[in-house]
């Protein structure tokens, strides 16, 4: 179901091969979600920007302060590095992480959207459900998600 | 689950058992203490969980 095939060439190094249906998935995901996380309000950034010190709300501040920036910048790098596929690639070890991140805070933003609070809370949902198609996407990221992991294996 | 386990190993150097039994943790008790030390190196933990896309927060024993 994932298509996306991985290759380990070499310690550290892999072969990245993706069909034009994902690309243009990862791309469009990449896109939506770049645009959410950049709007104060929406709640997907509660999600992506979590609080830190939930009992205490002025060591949260100073903690936002400093982090909140390079927080933002992490998730836009992922994203952009989703967004911007080829068919083949040959990746460092790194960027196939930073892949993996950027296709994780798409698959939280489905979550969020799909208000998944639970893995568990998957299930086969019928197609006539208004979110089937999401449902179906969700469930996509994570094997593709697995399938990385897979291939980073420590 | 199992890039909440693999998370944990990469970012902590913990091996996959217990980087699996913390990930077990999460899952059914809702949370689970996966890095200790000073604050600054705890904000500096939360920092590279929160650029994972996991839920972390800070706690003062």
């Amino acid at each position: 179901m994932a298509e996306m095939i991985i290759t380990q060439l070499e310690e550290n190094k892999f072969r990245v091969e993706t069909t034009p249906w994902q690309r243009q998935l990862f791309s469009s995901l990449a896109y939506e979600l770049r645009e959410s996380i950049t709007k104060k309000n929406d709640p997907l950034v509660q999600r992506l920007f979590p609080i830190a010190y939930p009992d205490d709300m002025t060591a949260n501040r100073e903690f936002n302060s400093l982090v909140q920036k390079e927080l933002l910048q992490s998730h836009l790098s992922a994203l952009e590095i989703l967004e911007n596929r080829s068919e083949v690639e040959e990746f460092h070890e790194t960027d196939l992480i930073h892949l993996m991140q950027g296709i994780n805070i798409v698959r939280i933003g489905l979550g969020t959207r799909l208000d998944i609070r639970h893995e568990d809370d998957f299930y086969d949902i019928a197609e006539s459900h208004p979110d089937h198609d999401l449902w179906v996407i969700y469930q996509i990221l994570g094997e593709v998600l697995a399938l990385i992991v897979e291939a980073l294996k420590i | 689950m199992s890039y909440v386990s693999f998370t944990f190993q990469k970012l902590f150097g913990y091996t996959k058992e217990k980087a699996n039994a913390l990930m077990l943790d999460v899952h059914n008790k809702g949370r689970a203490a996966v890095s200790k030390g000073t604050r600054e190196k705890a904000e500096l933990d939360v920092l590279r969980l929160h650029q994972h896309g996991l839920w972390a927060t800070l706690q003062q024993d």
